[in-house]
Formats: C-alpha cells, structure tokens, sequence
C-alpha cells in the first residue's frame, strides 16, 4: 500500500510537471485521486478500512463516484481544490470469494476525471470468530459459528447478546481471575434458544466439538476446569451477610462491578436460556472463589430457563445465589463439587433435574439458609439423582429452609462404607446440619420432605441414609422402580450424557 | 522471574578478610607512646567546638580541637592533667588522664560552660565524667525540635542485639512484630525510617517503614527519633523520624569478635519442629535456585487447556517437561530443632596524619535464629445473623504448629576521611535476610456456603536484600561560619519469595477440590530502587546579640519500584490422593498422554496480570529555617519546607480493561511550615511547643490496580486506584481517588534535667488527620480489603517521661536508674456514612452507633519501664525492662466482620552483662526475654461478645547469651 501510494504520488507528480509545462499559460489544471490502495483482502462479514482517499483539482473538485463491479455505490460532493473521502466497505455473505472491483472517479469543474481502481478479495466467511472484549450493544451470533471468549466477557447492562440455535462457544484458556466466561451483568440479558436436535454448546477451546456435534469427540467427560463458565446475574432479593444490598459474585474479582448481583426487583428478567450444554468449566479464584456451570446471582422470575446440562465442571454444576429465577428440566453429570448448590435464600423452583454423580461429586444436593434477615425458600422437585462412592445425597445446613418432594435417589454408597482409604467415610446420606434440625417440623416447614424414593445398598436402611427424621418421608424402592424422580424424555437428543447412554439407569 | 539470582559480594569479602589478617598481624607491632582522644561541645547548645585549646599541663605539649570538637594528643605513658579552655567559657582541668604505652584512652564528651554561669575554672577526674548518656542527654536538651535517642553505650548497657529491640527503649516508641516501629502508637504509615539521614526503602511491600531488626547494634553509633518536625527533615511523617546512623571514626583502635546464643525451652531441641528442605545455601540467607520457578518466570508458557487435546505436541511436551520441574515437596517434616546463634565481627580505627584523619570501620554479622509456634491459630470469625445474637460465629479455624528459620549475614564498611574543613564519608551497605517457614494447621471452615474440616500444609521462604552506598561531605567555610553538608545515596533492595506452596486437603476423605482450594504456588519479585541527593547549607551568624543559625538545602528523591507476583493452581483432576502432601506431584499422578485427567498446573497470571507493575516517584525538596534567640531565654526555629512530589504507575486492572502506562497518579505540591519554640525556664529546665504540618502519602502498592490474593488467609488486597460503588452504581462508596493525607501537629513538652543523667519531662501533642487513609472492607466482597481515604480524624496524646537514680530512696541503690516513659493517646476518625451505615446495619440490639471510633494503627497508651545497674568499676551492667502497648485497632470491621484488635503483649526481659579483664577484653550477657511468658495475640471484639481470636501465637521464653572479646 505504501508502494502503491509512493508511485501514485511519484506519477501525480510527473503528471503535474509534464501538464504544467507543457500547458502553462492555460488555467485548465487536471484532477488526482491518491490514497486508495489497488488491492485488499478480507474476510466475509469483515469489514474494510475506513481509508481515506484524497484527491486534488486546482480547477476545483465537483464529486466522487464509487462504483463496485461496474454498477454505481455511492457519489460525493466535493469541493474546494483538494478533499479527502472515507471509504468503507462491509464484506457481505454474498461477496464470499470473490473479486470485487471498486472504481473511484473525481471530477473537477470543468470536467477533468481521475480514477483510481481497487481490487478487495473477499474470502470466505470465518466459522470462528474471537470474541475479545464486553458486549455493550445488542449483539447476535448466529447459528454455524464458533465464538471463542478471549477473556471474561461481559454483556454489560442494557445490551442484548443474542445466541442462535447449534452455535457453539469456547472459553479459552486461563485461570484465576484470567477464567474466560460469559457474564450477563445486572440490566443485561441473553436469548440463547437452542433446541432439542440443535443445543447451543459451551465448552473449551481444546474440544474439538463442532457445529452439529452433540458428544465431544476429543474430550473425556471428566475434563473439568478448562474455562470459567456462564454467569447469570440479576436483580431480585437475595438473604446477604450484614444485609448489603449487592453482592459480588463468587469467580469474579471484587473489582469488576459487572459481577455485582442482588437487589429488590423479584421479576426482574435476564432472558432465555433454553437447550445449553456446559462443559468443561470451573476455573477458580480461590477456595471457595470459583466459577460454577450455571452459577445465577438474584436473578429474577421474569427469566425463563430451560433444558440446561452441565457436565464435569470443577465446581458445582448449577449454583443459585437468592434471586427468584426458575429452572425446569436440568441434568447436571461430573460435577467437581455439588451439583445442585442453593444459597442465600433462592425463591424459586427447579423441576426435573437428572444428577449423575463423578468421582470428584461432594454433594448431590447441597442446600443453604439465608445469610441475612431476608428469608425465603425454594422448591426442589422430581428429581431423579445418581450416586458415587464420594458422594452424599444431600447436606441440608445454615437454617436451610424449602420443599424438597419426589426424589429418587440410587447407586449411593453406606455411609459406613470406607472410600479413599477412610472407614466410615459418611458418604450416601442425606443430612441436617444443627442449625437446621429446627426448621425441620415435619409437614409445617420451612423445611419440608415429601415422597422421597431411594435405591439402598444392601445393609443401608432407610435411617442411616436418611438421617435427622427425613427417613420418614422416604420409602426403599428396587432399582428402576422409583414412582418419583425425573423424566428422562426431556434430556433426549440433545444432552451428551444422553448420547453417551448415561440414561440407562433412569426412567 | 528468578534470572537474577542473588549473589553474595565474594570481591569484597576477600578485601574485607585481608584487612582483618592485616589487622590482626599489625595489631601487636608498634608500640611507644600512648594517645589521648576526646571530643569538646559547648554545654549549652549541644554542639561542638572549634578551636579549643587543650593543653598537657605536665609536658605544655598539646592540641586544637577540629570542627567536630575533636582532638589527639599523643604522649609518654603516665598521668596527666588537660586544661581545656576557650574564649568565654570556663576553663575545665581534667585531671587523671591516664597514657599507656601503644594504648589510645578514649575520653568522655567534654561540654564547657558559659563563663558568666558557673565558676571560672572546674576541676574534674577523667574517671568521673564517664557517662556518654549524658552527653546524648545534653543534645536532647538543647536540640530546638523535640527528639529522643538512644546511643551505642546503651545498647551494650541493656544487651539489644538489633535496632529493632533497642529503639524501643526511647519515649514513645514501640515495636510491632519485632520490626516495625510505631512512635507514640502510630503506625508506620506515619513514621518514617532512614539510614545516616537518607530515605532508604522499605523491605515489605506492604509496609512504609523498614524492619528494623536487620540492623545489627554493634555497627550503629545512635539512633536519633526526632518526633517534631523541622524543615530540614523530610515531610512525610508525623510520629516520627527514626535516623539510624552508622559508625564513622571509631575513637580507638577495635577489633571484636563476639559469639551469641539464645534458647528458648518452648521452641529449640524440640523433635516436632517443622521444617523442609531448602537449598544449598539457606544458611547464608539466600536461596541457591533450589526454590527457582521452572519456568524462569515466562509468560508464554503453554495451559492445560491447549494441550489437553494433544499431550504430546509440542505444546503439551513442554507442558509435561515444566509440570514435572516444580519441586515436589509440598508438606513440612520434622526436625529437631536448634538454637540460636550468631557470630560478629567488627573492626576499625582511625589514622592520624599531619592534613588529614582517616578513619575506617567494618562489620560483618551473622544470625541463625529458629522460631517454632505451637497451637498457632489464625481464625475468621463474624457477627450472626440474628441481631438479638451477640456471640461471635467461627468462619474459619486454622490451628497448628509452625517453623521459621530466620538468617540474616550483614556487611557495612566505612571510610571517613576528616581535613582540617571538610569531612567525607563512603560507606557500603549489604544486609541478606532469608526466612523459611514450614507449617501444618488443622482447617475448619463454615464459610462462604462451605462446611467442611481439612488438613493444611504451609511451606514458604522469603528473601531479601539491601544494598546500599552512602557517599557524604561535611564542609566548613570561613571557620564555621558556613557549614554545608551533602549526601548522595544510591540503594537498591529486593524482596523474592520463592515458591510459596501452599496445599490443603479436605478430611476425612483425603480429597482435594475448588471447595477446599487447589495447591497452589507462589513466586512474588519485588525491586527497588533508590536515589536520594541531599544538600544542606547552614550558615552561622549573630541575631538580637545572641548566636543564630540560618539553614536552606534542598533534596532530591527517586524512587522506582518493579513487581510481580506468579502464581499457579494444581487441580488434580480424577487423581486419588491419599492425603500426604508429598505424593500430589509423584510422577504416576502427573498429567500425561496416558493420563489426561492428572495433576496439571493452570497459570493464574495469564493473559493479564494486575499483579504486575511498575511505579515511581520523584521527590523534590527545598527549606529555609532560621535558628535564632529573640530573648535571652527563648530559642526559636521558623522554617518551611516546599514539596513537590509526582508518583507514576504502569500497570493494568484484572482484564485489562484499564491500562495505566506511566500515568500520574499522585502530584502534590505542599508547603510545611514548622514552628519551634524552647524557652529555659530555668537553667536545666526548658518548656517546648512546636507547630507543623506534615504529609502521609500513600505506597506504590496502594496507589495501583493490584489485587494480591494471600492464599493462607485467603484474603485480598485490592489497590486503591478501583472505585466500589453500590444500589447499581448510584451511591459511589469509594471513587479510587486516593489521596495524601495531611496532618498537623501541635506539641508542648516540659523538661528538667539533672545530673547525672536524671530528668524529667511531661508533654502533650494534639494531631488531627485530613484524610487518613486505613484498611477498609470491601462491602460486596468481604475478603477483600482496600485502602481508602476515610473521616477526618484525631489524636490527642500525653507523655511522660523520667530517668531518676534509686538513691533518693538509700544511698545503697545510688548505681540503680529507674528510666519510665508512658504515652497515652485518645484517637478519634469520624466514620464515613458508608461505615456508619454498615455499622447499623449489622448493630447488635442494645447497641448504640456513633459518629466516631478509633484510629486504626493507634495505641490508647505505651509503658516503657525499667530498671538498670551499672558498676563501671566491678563491670557489672543489668536491666530489667518492662514494655506494653494498649489494645490497638488492627483491622477496620464492615458488613458482618467486626474490628480486629491487637490484644496487649507484656514484655518483661532481663538483661545482665559484665566484662572481664583489662581493659574490659570480653564482655559477656546473659538475659531472658519474654520473662512473663506472655502470647502475641489479635482478637475479633463486638459488642456484648466474647472476643475470639484472630491471631494467637506463642513466642515463648527465651534465654539470651553473648561473649565476645576484644583484641
């Protein structure tokens, strides 16, 4: 281009020498046009410059006219002896590898042109496109694409990120506060609306998965911690130490205000997520500083989430602080630590979730009380929850409070059992902790069991699995045999677990 | 990050040991006459004196002192009589002064009296005015600012091995931890600390102040605290200025050898002390590369994440190769422990010649002291929900038993060279200091949504280094008309800490997780250096009759500073662990193409590091002060001071999304008047008040987007420079606009001084603070914590202090000297609404919440006791001392934390020393430190709640020895 614009300049020059001399006494000048380049090359769905042309006449400049391909773009008024133009082209899906031929001509007063050509290959359209800083506007990615997160991406309040169905998003590598993630701050929302033969895919850089794919085809499902994950915030009632109005979310540095959540607003909507599958994630700050699958700070009722799986994310599966949010037919597979975490006072409903418990699985279920004067209690219903050798049923503590009805439970371990060289290690049980033995009364809350089903090991009865009373809404039933849990159609042909026949043992 | 390895200087070791071989064989050759050394100062001013005639009555041989009131006579062994005289001060007749053959007899400060005061000629026996206290006394009493100090014979007198244990003994000075200096119980953001009266930089980067206990006594002359300001001292304090100066003419011929010990029956032979394998080299005080980061600190090393799909590219083959370079001892072992011991070393002496005096003067120290605290704890603990609950609820219990193993090897040589009007100074600086931790603690946690108990494994190891060279003159025109004075020191210090490792496994099961924390690894590199040019010109004239002093100068500071934490996670995958810290990295664990779900490291410091900067600063000063008497009986200092000081950081936020490339962040231009005045009430009795303005500025680390994470306590420091805003960003709770804070100070002090060293003195000081800044919580984020510019504040101050012999009581006890300083201070900072309002919002019932509270950092009162002996004539020295500081605020409580308070540490110790053979050759000490047996502790106090602790930890009682023998 620098080449270009020297020789141009040089031949301007030359013209000018030649003209003038030979033409001096007459006041008819000619025209130049400089700064375009001759030729340039881009993507499809890039864009071009802008570069700025300028052009001379002493006669004095009447338009610019731009043609592309032959057929006219665009003219400019242009006046004075000398003016500059921007010039910017946007590559369309259409110009997807082809030649396009641009031509500008300048016209002075009394008729004189220039013209200058330039050449702009457009290559084809990129199926992976990095995404490397905050949405601030409304934003879509569009079905067929690969968007890889630079960094931790933040749709910041006001802007709309709009995902469509089959795309998929990978994190890339980083750690600590360097986690890659997608965050929808407080004011922002996302429409990812996958479907059931079409999900929308978050996973790492290193899967190799791509459009169309449900199972990684590189990835063990136990890969963990990869990238960060996706982070919901909103603003409805969260119960918060000291009684502060907002919080900063767990896996986000206090510095970074977009990781704010909490408010007063309990239909507050952070948009839709429906058919998502989030893998690989959990990247970590500090102990318990951590990013989840599915982690939902005060998000609100108006938010509608549906069909979501996450699999081996090195924290919890999907974790809600307070908010009001709902979420229906949930499979959470590998979880690093809890699959199903509530804290802060979460009022809302998740119903027909599938756990299958991995050998880093702490908790199935790990359910919180408030930590502030604001109380409320959620719903956790069919739900059907496979165990592990490491894994509990349930951990109820901190003044938990809720309903907990129709779950089955299977394939959990004697909490006499030893694991990991540790005898009696109190795996495969379901529990109160001391500060919330009180709230459980039986029928009348806040804390209420109902109809829970278990597939005991052999030796394990219903008391030592079901500690602190709960055994007396709980009944043994034969694998498979279970009246309560999930149902597995909602997972069908969209989840991994289920292409990797990890549905076999549910109904 | 570990390129720059630090070197010990072997060159000049070599130098240094062929001086002592030089030393030693030249010591005993020559051997006539013997030589007489004193020093002349005029009683009332403090000052020395030039042109003093002294005059050998016995042979009429004699000399004329020099501008440092100095003089050298050499004589045939025998008793003789010096007259001292000059121009309208009474004559003094010391008499006794005994010669030795090849020997120099080193004469107290002599001060001379107006002559109209006393009688015309005094008579006094050398013997007799042997009491360098005094002559510091008489300093102290005629110095025209407020200042304290404390002087090379007295820390032989209480045995203090450090500055640390000895500038403590001055009024109003406290030490926090064993090494940083609080004077009148404010912290040491406002208290500032230089060597031989340049600015040199503080060690920790957390810290404004350096550790004190890095000075070894034996190479200090004294120890200056001024506590009033005047124009010629830098701006930036208001507790004090601490001066440490080194030793330039050594009066005699010294060479000193001296061995110390110390036991302490808590700590040493103990077969549980905890320790790991260093390198090679620990024992010197600096790590051999054993603790190097595989990585060489780079930052385009491959993650887990890009390799994970293909272990054995050549991404993943590097990868394997630097996972499997990080050393793999995670856990402490045992070992028993030894004691403490150290060796010194220290020579000098000074060469006469007809133009000129040389003097020179080295030292070399070494220290090896082990610590081990058992059942340390180091606790979270934060207020219930419920407001009708008052007792404290457990976040975090960590207890258990830990190591240190603490070197410090430090150099200082000297050369001084003295013309009949000028005086310059060379002398070299280096200080090493390692420090490896080793612990074990047992963890429990109810914090943040997470129950869980787990076992703890601490392994840490610290250096540091400083280095530096002053380079100063002293000249004097027109006699001592004119008097200019010029330092220039250049310094740099570096703080490593090599591979921090830190790993904690969650019980019963033996499971690591996110929940409990991943191991993890720590490289922090700190550098910094200094250039300080100073120059000051007094010039010396009569005002209203009387002597005057006017005094300008100017000085220049920079200051830059380069620094970088790495650290990196170790998630363990599918790995079974076992729960022995030291089989997490064992190869078959180790992520591999094989095992995929292995051990792995994850890189916290990639793409951007916030924890990554560099910042500077440039200081520069100028002041005028006149020195005058306006009455007979009144001195005044009028003066100001002018600086204009810029500090400059480059560095970034977490994302990057804020990038500072040498961007000013603070640019001040202030002017510090300073008010002095000391009237004589009566001859030995003066009353003082002083007037002045000051600054307190904030560090390189709090002006910056850093976010450190401490992965013991978890907790977060996060750089001034961010805003925290709250209610959706509509009420703004700090606007990272982080600011000096200035400060004026008020002081009346009255004193009476009697001989013998004895004295008394009752002041109060009055301070108020515009935007102080303190350690603040962040509210959304109760782990991290930020300094911030909060409520105006104040402290009202009194102090008393007394040196008074026992001999009022009986004759018997005339050798005894009781010595007492006590400050009691009333601190007040007007709480921020957002504090207030925290307050409120996590008020027990009952409890009422005020508009004010405490100053962080400021201690309600300090006690310094003690009693001490001496017997110059049977060399016999003992002290008992006893030191408390109040129950000071430590950290400001938010949300539902509350405030954290230094609980107070009575220290009792006990010191004897004696010495032994001619000419007092050995001299031995023996001491208890800790006599009470007392526990260092910080505890969480609430309103109507138990305190718990937040840090207990056990010093122990410990047994001191030293011997050492001159040749």
């Amino acid at each position: 281009m620098k080449k270009f614009t020297y020789a141009l300049t040089l031949l301007t020059a030359f013209t000018l020498v030649f003209t003038s001399c030979k033409e001096e006494e007459k006041p008819d000048n000619g025209v130049t046009i400089s700064g375009i380049p001759a030729t340039a090359k881009i993507d499809a769905g890039a864009k071009l410059g802008p570069v700025t042309g300028s052009a001379e006449g002493l006669d004095g400049l009447v338009s610019l006219a731009i043609t592309k391909d032959g057929a006219p773009l665009s003219t400019l008024p242009l006046t004075g002896t000398s003016a500059t133009f921007p010039f910017e082209y946007t590559a369309v899906a259409a110009d997807a590898g082809k030649n396009l031929v641009f031509e500008f001509t300048v016209t002075d007063t009394d008729g004189d042109v220039a013209k200058a050509t330039h050449v702009l290959s457009v290559g084809a359209e990129p199926t992976t496109i990095r995404v490397t800083s905050n949405i601030t506007a409304n934003t879509t990615w569009v079905t067929g694409k690969t968007y890889i997160l630079g960094s931790r991406i933040v749709v910041t309040s006001g802007a709309k990120l709009t995902i469509q169905k089959g795309v998929i998003v990978k994190g890339e590598a980083g750690t600590g506060a360097n986690a890659t993630a997608l965050v929808i701050a407080r004011g922002a929302q996302i429409d990812a609306q996958g479907t059931a033969t079409e999900p929308i895919i978050f996973t790492s850089v290193a899967d190799e998965i791509a459009p169309g794919q449900v199972a990684s085809p590189n990835l063990e499902p136990t890969q963990e911690g990869l990238w960060g994950g996706i982070i919901v915030l909103g603003r409805a009632k969260c119960s918060l130490a000291g009684d502060v109005a907002e919080l900063q979310i767990e896996g986000i540095p206090a510095s970074d205000t977009n990781g704010l959540y909490g408010g007063t607003n309990d239909a507050d909507n952070s948009g839709i997520l429906k058919f998502i599958s989030i893998r690989h994630g959990g990247a970590l700050i500090g102990a318990s500083n951590e990013i989840n699958g599915l982690t939902l700070g005060g998000v609100g009722s108006g938010t509608v989430i549906e069909n979501v799986e996450v699999v081996a994310n090195q924290d919890d599966g999907i974790e809600w602080f307070g908010g009001t949010v709902s979420v229906k037919n949930a499979l959470i597979w590998n979880s690093g630590d809890d699959a199903v975490d509530t804290d802060q006072s979460w009022a809302g409903t998740l119903d027909n979730f599938i756990v299958i418990s991995g050998v880093n699985t702490d908790h199935a279920l790990e359910i919180d009380g408030p930590e502030g004067a604001y109380n409320a209690a959620h719903t956790v219903k069919n739900g059907s929850v496979k165990g592990h050798p490491a894994t509990e049923m349930g951990d109820f503590r901190s003044k938990a409070r809720g309903t907990f009805e129709n779950l089955y439970f299977f394939n959990f371990p004697a909490p006499a059992d030893t694991y990991n060289g540790v005898a009696n290690a109190g795996r495969g049980d379901l529990s109160l902790d001391a500060a919330t033995v009180p709230n459980f009364t039986g029928t009348t809350g806040p804390l209420v069991f109902n109809k829970l089903e278990a597939t005991l090991k052999s030796g394990v009865t219903l008391t030592t699995a079901f500690r602190n009373g709960t055994d007396v809404y709980a009944a043994e039933v034969a694998l498979k045999a279970n009246t309560v849990g999930a149902t597995k159609a909602a997972f069908v042909g969209w989840t991994w677990a289920e292409k990797a026949g990890q549905l076999a043992d549910f109904k | 990050m570990n390129k720059k390895k630090q070197e010990l200087p072997i060159k000049p070791l070599v130098v240094l040991l062929l001086i002592i071989a030089f030393q030693l064989i030249t010591g005993f050759v020559f051997a006539q006459n013997g030589t007489i050394r004193g020093a002349i100062f005029d009683e009332s001013t403090g000052e020395p004196l030039y042109g003093v005639s002294v005059l050998v009555k016995e042979t009429s041989t004699g000399a004329v002192t020099d501008f440092d009131g100095k003089f050298e006579i050499q004589l045939a062994p025998g008793s003789y009589t010096l007259q001292i005289s000059y121009i309208s001060f009474a004559t003094v007749n010391l008499t006794e002064v005994v010669v030795e053959s090849g020997k120099v007899n080193v004469l107290s400060d002599v001060l001379l009296k107006s002559e109209e005061s006393e009688l015309e000629t005094v008579t006094v026996s050398a013997a007799a005015i042997r009491t360098t206290e005094s002559a510091l006394m008489s300093v102290k009493r005629n110095a025209p600012n407020l200042l304290d100090g404390i002087s090379s014979a007295t820390f032989r007198q209480i045995g203090d091995g450090d500055a640390a244990s000895a500038v403590k003994r001055v009024t109003g000075v406290s030490i926090e931890g064993g090494k940083y200096v609080y004077v009148r119980g404010l912290g040491d953001r406002y208290t500032k600390t230089v060597l031989n009266g340049v600015d040199i930089p503080g060690l920790d980067p957390d810290r404004n102040t350096i550790q004190m206990d890095i000075f070894p006594t034996n190479v200090i002359d004294n120890i200056v605290v001024s506590k009033s300001f005047t124009a010629e001292l830098p701006a930036d304090f208001t507790g004090g200025v601490v001066d440490i100066e080194t030793k330039d003419f050594p009066e005699e011929k010294t060479f000193r050898v001296s061995i110390s010990g110390g036991v302490n029956p808590s700590m040493h032979f103990n077969s549980n002390y905890l320790t790991y394998q260093g390198g090679k080299t620990d024992w010197l005080g600096y790590d051999d590369g054993t603790r190097a980061n595989p990585t060489g600190g780079r930052t385009n090393i491959p993650q887990f994440a890009e390799v994970i799909g293909n272990p054995n590219g050549a991404k993943g083959q590097e990868f394997q190769q630097l996972l499997r370079g990080f050393n793999k001892t995670l856990g402490a072992s045992n070992q028993t422990s030894m004691m403490d011991f150290g060796l010194g070393l220290s020579f000098g002496n000074q060469i006469v010649r007809p133009k000129a005096t040389w003097g020179y003067n080295a030292a070399l120290t070494y220290k090896n002291d082990t610590e081990f605290y058992q059942d340390a704890q180091f606790n979270l603990f934060a207020k219930p929900i419920d407001s009708n609950q008052n007792e404290l609820e457990a976040l975090q219990i960590q207890s258990g038993n830990y190591g240190v193993n603490s070197v410090l090897l430090g150099g200082i040589a000297g050369i001084a060279l003295k013309t009949k009007a000028s005086k310059f100074k060379l002398n070299f600086l280096h200080l090493q200091n390692g420090e490896s931790k080793a612990g074990i603690f047992d963890y429990e946690n109810s914090n943040l949504g997470a129950n869980y108990e787990a076992k703890q494994y601490n392994l840490e190891y610290s250096q540091r280094g400083l280095s530096s060279i002053l380079l100063s003159g002293n000249h004097f025109l027109k006699g001592k008309v004119w008097e200019v004075n010029w330092k220039l020191a250049p310094t740099r210090s570096t703080i490593e800490d090599p591979d921090i490792r830190f790993t904690r496994f969650r019980l019963p099961t033996n499971t690591i997780s996110p929940e409990v924390g991943l191991p993890a690894r720590i490289w922090r590199n700190l550098e910094e250096n200094n250039l300080v040019g100073k120059l000051d010109l007094a010039k010396n004239m009569s005002l209203w009759n009387q002597d005057a002093k006017f005094k300008f100068g100017g000085s220049y500071a920079f200051k830059e500073r380069d620094f970088e934490i790495q650290s990196f996670q170790f998630p363990t995958g599918t790995t079974p662990l076992d729960g022995n810290p030291n089989s997490v990295l064992k190869e078959s664990n180790l992520f591999s193409a094989t095992n995929r779900n292995g051990v792995r490291y994850n890189p916290d410091f990639i793409p951007n590091n916030p924890n990554k900067f560099q910042s500077n600063l440039t200081n520069i000063g100028g002041y005028a002060s006149m020195e005058a008497n306006p009455l007979a009986k009144l001195k005044t200092i009028v003066g100001v001071r002018v600086e204009k000081y810029t500090q400059f950081y480059s560095g970034t936020n977490q994302n990057a999304s804020i990038v500072f490339n040498d961007e000013k962040v603070l640019d001040d231009l202030d002017f510090f008047p300073t008010l002095n005045l000391v009237l004589a009430l009566k001859e030995s009795q003066n009353l003082r008040f002083s007037a002045t303005r000051t600054i307190a500025r904030p560090s390189f680390k709090e002006l910056s987007f850093a976010e450190i994470i401490d992965p013991i306590t978890g907790r977060t420091f996060v750089g001034g420079l961010f805003q925290e805003t709250t209610d959706g960003g509509t009420e703004i709770l700090w606007d990272g606009n982080l600011q000096s804070t200035r400060i004026n100070n008020f002081d009346v002090r009255w004193e009476m001084f009697q001989p013998m060293g004895e004295m008394w003195s009752v002041g109060a000081f009055y301070k108020t603070f515009d935007n102080p800044i303190e350690i603040v919580q962040f509210l959304s984020d109760p782990g991290s914590f930020q300094p911030r510019n909060v409520g105006n504040g104040t402290v009202l101050g009194v102090e008393l202090e007394f040196r008074k012999s026992l001999k009022f009581i009986s004759p018997r006890l005339e050798k005894f000297l009781w010595t007492s300083n006590l400050t009691f201070t009333e601190s007040q900072i007007s709480m921020s609404a957002t504090e207030k309002r925290s307050r409120q919002l996590t008020a027990r019932e009952g409890q009422k919440i005020g508009d004010t509270r405490d100053m962080a950092g400021q201690a309600p009162y300090i006690v310094n006791t003690g009693i001490a002996y001496s017997d110059f004539n049977t060399g016999w020295e003992a002290g008992i001392y006893y030191n408390v500081q109040g129950p000071t605020l430590n950290m400001v409580g938010f949300g539902n934390r509350t405030d954290t308070y230094a609980v107070p540490f009575n220290s009792l110790n006990l010191n004897v020393n004696k010495t032994f053979g001619a000419d007092e050759r050995i001299r031995t000490s023996l001491g208890v430190q800790n006599l009470l047996n007392d526990k260092r502790e910080f505890i969480f106090s609430s309103y109507g709640a138990q305190d718990q602790f937040f840090t207990q930890l056990a010093p122990g009682m410990r047994v001191n020895f030293s011997i050492g023998f001159s040749f």
